[in-house]
């Protein structure tokens, strides 16, 4: 059975190219272009992803009321946020509603795909029972790459897709700068540099969440952010 | 920012105060007030004295007694005055010496005797000393004249007006007779008939002897004494036989009209009387007849001059008088017509007569008025009046009066003028100039406010204060925040245009995007992937703008976000360096820091922005194989962060905008990078977060450019 995938995007020409590419990859993809109609029909049946789109029809910040009464429906939910808006206040506003991930519009369909690909795995792994595990772990950093998920010092440590991937390319080789597009190239993202800026700056508040004196990521100035051990 | 400020300019309080300067018109218009007020005193003065002169004019007519013929007062002096007695005879020889050794009385005459003057009079021209005595039924009398041309009657005849000569009066047979001499020698007497109708025939009952002297002559002679009086006696010279003109008449005693036949009178001790008990403290006054000689004369009473103007101003308390002694007192004299100086205060008498005015009083027969011309500085008035009798003028009375007392109330009037006049100056003058202090301060005030009312990035802060003010001043405040209103609405709409671009494009951009990417998924002719590759660049370009559009409105988010931190500058700017030298492997990159530890208060990441844009900005604008220097220097307060490049100097008219949003000096140039003139912005807007500024100047050397950012330094608190 293919997956369902809800896309509540008010714009037609990209809700129509979005589901004409996720319907090319095998999923199923119900389109919505407001905020009620795309709750009435979770309400009925929950979809197994949700692609949200921020600003939807006259509600301006729609989106995250949505993501907000979807995740009431289900904590499991993968939810993605589709946005024109990339400043740093969606983006903390969007993941504070438990979205998994952030997107801007302009993100290519292959890396949209591989995200819903990613998010999806990340559902399978954490419902099966961990089998070969494929953990890479730093000191008191521990990646579950199958899972998709950080612990810190035994503790888990909430990231989004992005995050995670940032900081596995940061922590798989300690000591080496990874500069800006090295970073967005291992996340899959196209963003520019202060976004990154930003995500670097919530990854060591999560962590620093868990450990105060948490220092490990550093910056290189005019270069980029490397893992310290 | 202030435009096009002249080197010289006046406030608005200068300006005011200036133009206060026509309040100088009412001290003027006092003046003039108190001018015209003094002429108004000096008419009321001179019509005062005017009536004086009349009345005693009328008097003198109504109550004949006291203005009397000459002719009337002879008989009744001669009776009176007793013609001395000789012991011995006189020797007619025209010798005064044995009037002498007879203790005679010799009394001089001379111009006080004048009756009759054609011609200018002296001593030299005409006196005479005269000497009288009885002897028996003799009456000897004797002349010595001073005559500097000595005129003899022609030999074939006398002649009344021809000759020098001596008239004499009887009164008591009424004969008149004259004197004279063809040459030196005995002497002819005419005797002149009654009313002129027959000539005039020799009368023995005068001898006598005329002598030439060297300063004239001398007569003596003697007549019978038959008549009782004293007779009158005038000496006539004539300077010049030819025209038969008199030039003056002197006569011995007061024996004057039937002499002269003129029109003459002498005042009687009752009309002194008269004068004086009417003239005022102060004033003279003078009766003169026909032949211009001082009949009266009279200086008024001696009484004191009452006190009223002193004690008027006693009511002024000291403070005041000693005000008005040393402030207005100074002043008086520049303004009002003061009294000469050696009457200002002394005495309070009119100066004598003199001759012009008497000509005039007696000229006056159509109307008396002012013997002087008017002239507000002469410390008296004069008034004539002339005597009418018949129809001739017989004399005159004249009048003089000290202004002085005129000087006090002018001047008490000028000093109440002045104080008011310079009081409400004063207090208008001070007026405006609290006033126009407030207008101005208000002003200052808006001004500082407009000023304040737009930060150093040129945006709009606030609306400005003072504007619920209603006069003009509030409408200028209400109409600059409503200017500002504007500016910031239009500043924020250029702000979130770019903003507002970004996210407006990014929903087409990515239906684009995804249509090309649902393109790709279809299996296409390889010529066709071409296409959709330029389309990819395409996209990624538009991209870019848009995220440099709202780099400067991100960047500041962030800052409202950051939390300052300490931290080294050196390392930050070091570290980015080694970055610089990696993304820019065709330029020299030089680094030179103090090597010390140099510790600022800020967000680093917002310091590395700021470097990355200075050095962008440095990179493109170096020449292709120059260096491109960042230098860190520490001063006593700031550190300065400098990066140098060689290339184009700026352009001058740019210098102070460099450093403004969308303000770029850049030729347009083909290339992928885009420049929207926002990069110096950030570095502005870098520096101001961190308290510090930018600096863009040409390089000393003239090789090209430096841009400064002073920050101020983090100085760790030593407690």
């Amino acid at each position: 059975m293919s997956k369902r995938i809800a896309i509540v995007e008010d714009d037609p020409a990209i809700r129509a190219n979005y589901a004409d590419a996720l319907k090319k990859h095998g999923y199923q993809a119900d389109t919505y272009s407001n905020r009620r109609a795309a709750m009435a029909a979770f309400t009925t049946r929950l979809p197994d992803l949700a692609i949200i789109d921020v600003g939807l029809d006259d509600e301006v910040e729609g989106g995250f009321e949505l993501c907000r009464s979807l995740r009431a429906l289900s904590a499991t939910v993968p939810i993605i946020f589709l946005t024109a808006r990339d400043n740093d206040f969606d983006v903390v506003s969007g993941l504070r509603m438990g979205a998994d991930d952030y997107l801007t519009k302009d993100v290519s369909l292959p890396h949209l795909l591989a995200r819903i690909a990613a998010l999806f795995r990340r559902v399978e792994v954490m419902a099966a029972p961990p089998a070969a595990e494929d953990i890479l772990e730093r000191g008191a950093l521990r990646l579950d790459l199958k899972r998709m998920t950080a612990m810190w010092r035994g503790k888990p440590v909430d990231l989004t897709l992005t995050e995670f991937w940032m900081v596995h390319a940061l922590a798989r080789h300690p000591g080496h700068v990874k500069n800006r597009e090295q970073l967005m190239r291992e996340a899959s993202m196209v963003v520019d540099d202060s976004t990154i800026t930003s995500h670097i700056k919530r990854i060591r508040k999560q962590f620093s969440a868990i450990e105060t004196s948490f220092d490990r990521i550093e910056t290189v100035y005019g270069m980029g952010y490397r893992w310290s051990e | 920012m202030r435009h096009g400020k002249l080197p010289f300019s006046f406030g608005v309080r200068t300006k005011v105060v200036l133009a206060s300067g026509i309040l100088m018109l009412i001290p003027w218009l006092g003046y003039r007030f108190i001018v015209d007020m003094d002429h108004a005193l000096r008419e009321g003065q001179q019509r005062a004295l005017v009536d004086l002169a009349r009345l005693v004019v009328a008097v003198l007519r109504d109550t004949p007694p006291l203005l009397q013929q000459r002719a009337i007062e002879g008989q009744e002096g001669g009776q009176r005055q007793l013609v001395p007695v000789l012991h011995e005879p006189i020797r007619l020889d025209g010798d005064i010496q044995d009037w002498i050794s007879q203790g005679a009385d010799v009394q001089a005459y001379g111009g006080e005797q004048l009756i009759e003057l054609h011609r200018p009079w002296s001593a030299k021209s005409l006196s005479f000393s005269h000497a009288i005595g009885r002897f028996e039924n003799y009456l000897y009398a004797f002349f010595e004249v001073t005559d500097d041309h000595v005129v003899y009657c022609p030999a074939n005849g006398i002649r009344a007006d021809a000759c020098d000569q001596l008239r004499i009066s009887i009164t008591g047979d009424d004969a008149r007779y004259i004197v004279a001499a063809s040459a030196p020698g005995p002497l002819t007497a005419l005797r002149i008939p009654e009313g002129g109708r027959t000539q005039p025939a020799p009368d023995p009952a005068i001898a006598g002897v005329w002598r030439e002297t060297a300063s004239g002559y001398t007569i003596e002679i003697r007549l019978r004494a038959a008549a009782a009086g004293r007779p009158g006696f005038a000496i006539v010279d004539v300077d010049d036989g030819g025209d038969r003109r008199v030039s003056a008449v002197i006569a011995a005693s007061e024996a004057r009209g039937p002499v002269t036949a003129q029109a003459a009178f002498s005042a009687t001790p009752e009309l002194q009387r008269f004068v004086e008990s009417i003239l005022e403290p102060g004033s003279r006054l003078w009766i003169v007849d026909r032949t211009q000689r001082v009949v009266l004369r009279s200086n008024g009473s001696q009484r004191a001059v009452p006190a009223d103007s002193a004690v008027a101003s006693e009511k002024h308390n000291d403070l005041w008088r000693s005000f008005e002694a040393n402030v207005l007192q100074p002043i008086y004299p520049l303004i009002l017509a003061q009294p000469d100086e050696r009457s200002g205060n002394a005495p309070a008498t009119a100066p004598d007569l003199d001759k012009g005015e008497i000509e005039r009083a007696l000229a006056e027969k159509a109307g008396p008025g002012d013997l002087q011309a008017h002239d507000a500085r002469t410390p008296f008035v004069s008034a004539g009046y002339p005597i009418v009798l018949g129809d001739q003028v017989v004399g005159a009375v004249i009048v003089k009066q000290a202004a002085r007392e005129f000087g006090d109330i002018r001047r008490r009037a000028a000093g109440r003028t002045l104080t008011a006049t310079m009081a409400a100056l004063a207090l208008a003058v001070l007026g405006l100039i609290v006033y126009a202090s407030h207008i101005s301060t208000r002003i200052r005030r808006l001004r500082a406010a407009a000023e304040r009312a737009i930060d150093p990035v040129g945006r709009v802060r606030g609306p400005v204060s003072g504007s619920n003010a209603g006069d003009e001043l509030g409408d200028l405040a209400r109409t600059i925040s409503e200017l500002l209103d504007r500016l910031a609405q239009y500043t924020g709409y250029l702000e979130n245009m770019a903003r507002r671009l970004g996210h407006e494009l990014r929903t087409p951009i990515g239906v684009v995007r995804s249509s090309l990417d649902n393109l790709r998924m279809h299996k296409l002719p390889d010529e066709m992937l071409v296409y959709l590759e330029r389309a990819d660049d395409g996209l990624t370009r538009l991209n870019a703008i848009l995220t440099r559009m709202s780099e400067s409105t991100r960047l500041e988010q962030i800052m409202k976000q950051s939390d300052r931190e300490h931290f080294d500058l050196g390392k930050v700017a070091a570290s980015c360096v080694e970055g610089y030298r990696s993304a820019y492997p065709g330029k020299h990159i030089r680094f030179a820091g103090p090597g010390t530890p140099i510790p600022i208060t800020g967000v680093p990441d917002l310091i590395a922005q700021m470097l990355d844009k200075l050095v962008e900005n440095a990179t493109d604008f170096s020449k292709e194989g120059t260096p491109v220097e960042i230098q860190l220097s520490v001063e006593p307060a700031n550190v300065a962060l400098t990066v140098r490049n060689e290339g184009p100097p700026l352009p001058s008219e740019m210098a102070d905008r460099l450093f403004d949003s969308m303000v770029s000096v850049r030729a347009a140039k083909s290339g992928s990078s885009v420049h929207l003139g926002l990069g110096l912005y950030i570095v502005h807007l870098v520096a101001l977060f961190h308290y510090g500024r930018a600096w863009a100047t040409n390089r000393a050397d003239g090789k090209g450019v430096e841009i400064t950012v002073r920050l101020p330094r983090y100085v760790s608190d030593p407690a």
